[in-house]
């Protein structure tokens, strides 16, 4: 007994840290399996790279010596304009008559439909993107060809901050004003230019709303003028004499705004292209896959579709650049997101035939001898497809082998084997170039039967390539998830085993003797449970700071009903109901009307009556409670350094937080003492009150809602990262917005434990014994990281369940991002503030153990 | 229940009685709010077809219509409900009928306050275009909690104290007053269940379901709380002989 108390006394903290490391190791493990994340190669494709690929065999790469660094295909068009116009639903385009029945914002684009219906050199695609549907990511799989990954941390820090103009008719402006004037300028080849208002427009009021049909007005009225300037110079030896017009959106969206997910809504975008240059023939019917149906004026409008994953290397191909874009000179008439596409690295998509075709120059429209072969044109075509084809393959497969050379998470043996097989197959068959197939010269016609066999074998390879990469990029490895999970899921025992070896014997006494403990600590469980399970649902998991604080207030219901019980303090117990119902009702005033002037005379006088009754009892009876004394102002020194940053940095709202956090705190307090007072319990059970440590929690979580948080990497608030600092240091800002985010939830909710313990001794019993307090204090900071742990392992399990679910990477994910931080942010602050608090004294009380024993 | 001063044959007719009229009451309105919900979903259906472009409207518009339902289940419950209630009231020697009936009158809007308040606390909306819905459900809280005991019990707290915090019936009409007023509130806390779920109902607007919530509640425990006065009824009786 006196040796396993040694343990105890001595190994607490090596407990604690023990459950850290725990949860760190688990956690790793299961964002192993569960956040794919790929290694990013720092290569760039540069011209003299193609000369490696078998495409070019017997003779020189004819293209070597352009100017510039369009070098690897043969450049189809000289300049390329893209307006990118964010959250582009693919029905905004594509007229109404393709879909079951119009809808009011329907056909607003009209210029593109009148295009593609009445040019053979306009056309409009449906492009499917894949998950998670966000703008960094999309746009960072449109320029570089890859798959998007979940985290992008290092773009996306601090890119919102750029956006805070929610003016909706405001945010395109900058884009309008530069981009006319730009079209006349000659320095660039390529000229992207991002209009946000949609976007803004659907997250704000929905797809169905005035202003998103007024702002694709707009557009269209921009795209007519961008497209008439175009058509001016577009004749022999004008600025835009082979220029390739592409108006894409970057994904879509829901009805209600929001993208994100992987419904048929958000992945569907669609894509405008044209070219000003002559219109070029059909293009082979085998490759044409696209739909027809008349639109409103009775003309017939043909739709195809393609993956964006092919986007960047068909628009490479195009220019003749490397794939995908290698260094050409952009134009970035950036609104918003930077673009950078200069700095592009590898692509695992295919060319598109059908965007492809539309670039006048793959068609060899100059040396147009007149043959008597009535497909020649057809034939040429092909054969220039082909040989983009063999470059994207070669280029393709280098990708692969650099990727599962370099990364840790590569593809397995026997995919790459395979992968290897079908490229070997596509080579081995015939060059593309003219001088192999002249052997197939039936008369003085070409056979395309070779070429098109060639095409399909290369087309395989791809498309098996994708769907491998798509497989490993997008699926999750269940045996890590289960690892992970298990490893975290071991902490709980050892949780309950922590509170119970001081008290095994308490422990019977405390199931079978005092009913009233365990009716508290059932309904404890029971709110843990509740709010576990309520992650189950995306709907829960969006209105949290909801259902946490209806529970406090269930919870705060149940304590009064006991209070009530037992005679005590009515007077208080009426303060207490109206404060409580305050601070709730004022939680959600805040998150309704933001910073309203009502709730803040609530809060002054609450807070002068709190002070009031707070500090009243401290001077009263500081002569004789020494060591509890010295750990409430320990405590009361510690949230105060701490809490004047956190306030700083939450901005306005700080201070009105921090007096909801008084407030709530000190009810639940007075609550316990209640409770406390009245019944004299003995020492050496469990020795606090449990529902006390879950209101505790309960509230701190209602507070990371309160300060406007929510669990979304668009719900943190970088503005705080940059108070008092002008400049971006990552590490400095990364810091302050970490104190930020979990301030108010997690660093003082933990440092101001302490205060329920010290409160309830200053008014219950009186005996100085420190063993107690501290015990009381060990059980208390198990507790709070017991109810921690298992609210982060049920959001682990849930996400496992739903890893298939919609909104997974919208919702289940980042609330997984955050829940895990914030659990190893409790830990980490757990074990600092048993070091604060016991650190020295652990000692102290163990001599005096001793000589009590002696 | 020597208390009430009820003979055996006459207190079982007054109960069945009154126990089958608010049944009838309960389930013809019921019916009635199902038939208008069904109406409701009709024509907000239509709506949506016709135009989706005001959804908030729709929502607004088939929420006035349940709150209508329970409007009228409380006029027609609360007369029935006090009446029913003031005939057990507590010392009848010194209370009059018309006295209880006026204190189960006065508890109406006091025990709305209360439930008001609690319902806010717990994260009911606040704002102006929510007020009469609160104030609607918190009337019928009262009703099914508050107006019962303050009938019987008037303004002893000792009897508030013995039924709502220690929950520790003693009399057939304490059971009767202690478990559906329980049942209410604890229908009402998980009525309030699918309130923030996304399924786009009309039925999870903020009064509605935690109204059918706390309806359902009391009913159960109304039928509970029969279930086991009934057997005592008999019980004691021959016992007081």
């Amino acid at each position: 007994m006196m040796e396993m108390g040694d343990w105890w006394r001595r190994g607490k903290w090596r407990i604690m840290v023990m459950l850290t490391m725990l949860h760190i190791v688990g956690i790793l493990i299961f964002t192993r399996g569960f956040l794919l994340t790929r290694t990013e190669l720092p290569y760039y494709s540069n011209c003299s790279d193609v000369s490696e690929s078998p495409c070019f065999t017997g003779q020189s790469n004819p293209y070597q010596n352009q100017s510039n660094s369009r070098c690897w295909t043969r450049p189809a068009v000289d300049r390329l304009v893209i307006i990118v116009l964010d959250a582009l639903r693919f029905d905004f385009v594509a007229p109404s008559t393709f879909f079951k029945e119009p809808k009011p914002w329907m056909d607003k684009l009209q210029v593109l439909q009148k295009l593609a219906s009445t040019k053979r050199s306009a056309r409009i695609f449906k492009a499917i993107a894949d998950p998670p549907t966000t703008s960094l990511q999309r746009l960072k799989g449109l320029t570089t060809g890859g798959l998007p990954t979940f985290i992008d941390v290092g773009n996306s820090f601090g890119a919102p901050a750029i956006l805070e103009d929610n003016l909706i008719h405001q945010v395109d402006n900058g884009c309008i004003e530069h981009l006319l004037p730009s079209l006349y300028e000659e320095d660039w080849d390529v000229l992207i230019a991002h209009f946000l208002g949609v976007d803004h427009a659907g997250h704000i009021l929905g797809v169905d709303s005035v202003p998103m049909i007024e702002k694709l007005e707009q557009y269209n009225e921009i795209l007519d003028k961008v497209i008439e300037v175009l058509d001016n110079q577009s004749g022999p030896g004008g600025l835009h004499e082979n220029t390739f017009l592409l108006v894409m959106g970057d994904h879509g969206q829901t009805i209600n705004g929001d993208h994100g997910g992987g419904s048929a809504e958000e992945v569907e975008t669609s894509v405008f292209a044209m070219s000003f240059k002559k219109p070029p023939p059909t293009m082979p019917s085998e490759f044409d896959t696209s739909s027809c149906e008349m639109d409103l004026d009775q003309k017939k409008t043909c739709i195809s579709s393609f993956q964006q994953l092919d986007f960047a290397a068909t628009v490479s191909a195009l220019l003749g650049v490397p794939f995908p874009f290698g260094r050409c000179r952009p134009a970035v008439i950036c609104c918003g997101q930077a673009s950078d596409a200069g700095y592009l690295l590898f692509s695992i998509g295919r060319v598109s035939p059908e965007l492809y075709t539309l670039g006048a120059g793959t068609w060899n429209l100059e040396n147009n001898i007149e043959g008597n072969c009535p497909n020649q044109k057809e034939e040429e075509w092909m054969q220039n497809y082909c040989n983009v084809l063999c470059i994207n393959s070669w280029q393709v497969k280098r990708y692969i082998d650099i990727y599962s050379a370099s990364s840790v998470i590569g593809f397995s043996s026997e995919d790459l084997l395979h992968i290897s097989d079908m490229y070997a197959q596509a080579e081995e068959n015939w060059s593309c170039s003219s001088e192999s197939l002249l052997l197939f010269k039936d008369e003085s016609c070409y056979s395309s039967l070779p070429l098109k066999r060639k095409i399909d074998a290369y087309f395989k390879f791809l498309l098996n390539v994708a769907e491998l990469a798509r497989s490993k990029w997008t699926e999750f490895d269940l045996k890590m998830m289960g690892i992970g999970f298990v490893i975290i899921l071991i902490s709980l025992p050892i949780y309950f085993l922590a509170m119970m070896t001081k008290s095994v014997n308490g422990f019977s006494s405390l199931l079978f003797g005092d009913s009233e403990i365990f009716v508290k600590l059932v309904f404890a469980l029971f709110m843990v449970v509740i709010r576990a399970c309520s992650f189950l649902s995306n709907s829960y998991i969006l209105e949290e700071g909801k259902v946490a604080s209806f529970l406090l207030a269930t919870t705060a219901m149940f304590k009064l009903r006991n209070s009530i019980k037992r005679e005590k303090m009515l007077v208080e117990v009426a303060v207490h109901w109206a404060s409580e119902s305050d601070v709730l009702s004022s939680m959600l005033m805040l998150q309704g009307i933001g910073r309203n002037f009502i709730p803040r005379i609530i809060y002054a006088v609450g807070l002068g009556q709190l002070l009031l009754l707070a500090f009243s009892p401290l001077f009263h009876k500081d002569r004789d409670l020494e060591s509890k004394m010295h750990l409430l102002i320990k405590t009361l020194a510690m949230l105060s350094s701490c809490s004047s940053t956190i306030i700083v940095l939450s901005g306005k709202q700080g201070p009105l937080v921090a007096l909801v956090t008084i407030t709530g705190g000190y009810c639940i307090m007075r609550l316990g003492n209640i409770d406390r007072g009245s019944t004299d319990k003995v020492a050496g059970i469990l020795t606090f009150d449990p529902l006390s440590v879950t209101q505790w929690s309960l509230l701190a979580t209602c507070l990371f809602f309160v300060t406007g948080h929510w669990c979304a990497f668009d719900g943190l608030r970088y503005g705080a990262a940059f108070i008092g600092y002008d400049e971006f240091v990552l590490v400095r800002q990364a810091i302050l917005l970490m104190i930020d985010t979990f301030g108010f939830s997690h660093i003082i909710p933990v440092f101001g434990l302490p205060f329920l313990v010290a409160r309830q001794k200053l008014l219950g019993h009186t005996d100085q014994d420190g063993r107690l307090l501290l015990l009381q204090l060990s059980q208390m900071y198990l507790m709070y990281g017991l109810i921690t742990a298992a609210s982060v392992i049920a959001t682990i399990l849930c996400v496992i369940i739903q890893r298939r679910h919609l909104m997974v990477w919208g919702l289940f994910a980042p609330k997984f991002v955050f829940d895990v931080v914030g659990l190893i942010l409790t830990d980490i602050l757990i074990c600092l503030a048993w070091f604060y608090y016991v650190g020295r004294r652990e000692d102290g009380t163990q001599l005096t153990t001793l000589d009590h024993r002696d | 229940m020597p208390n009430v001063g009820l003979d055996n044959n006459l207190y079982e007719n007054i109960v069945e009685t009154i126990v089958r009229s608010v049944r009838n009451e309960l389930e013809n309105f019921k019916n009635q709010i199902k038939a208008e919900m069904t109406e409701n979903m009709k024509l907000r259906h239509m709506i949506a077809m016709d135009d989706i472009r005001n959804p908030k409207k729709v929502k607004l518009e088939s929420i006035e219509g349940d709150d209508d339902g329970i409007n009228q289940l409380e006029v027609t419950m609360c007369p029935l409900v006090i009446l029913f209630y003031s005939c057990f009231r507590k010392n009848p020697e010194k209370c009059s009928y018309l006295k209880a009936v006026i204190r189960g009158v006065l508890a109406l809007p006091i025990g709305a306050l209360v439930n008001a308040l609690g319902a806010i606390a717990l994260g009911a909306p606040v704002g102006i275009q929510y007020f009469p819905k609160t104030v609607n459900w918190s009337l019928l809280m009262s009703l099914f909690t508050f107006v019962p005991a303050a009938s019987v019990f008037g303004s002893s707290w000792e009897d508030w104290r013995r039924i709502f915090a220690h929950t520790k019936p003693n009399a057939s009409v304490d059971y009767m007053i202690c478990l559906p007023a329980h049942g209410a509130v604890i229908g009402a806390w998980f009525g309030a269940w699918p309130m923030p779920l996304d399924w786009e109902r009309p039925w999870q607007e903020w009064p509605i379901c935690v109204s059918y919530g706390a309806m359902a509640g009391y009913l159960i425990t109304m039928v509970l709380s029969f279930v086991l006065v009934l057997p005592r009824g008999r019980q004691q009786h021959p016992k007081a002989d």
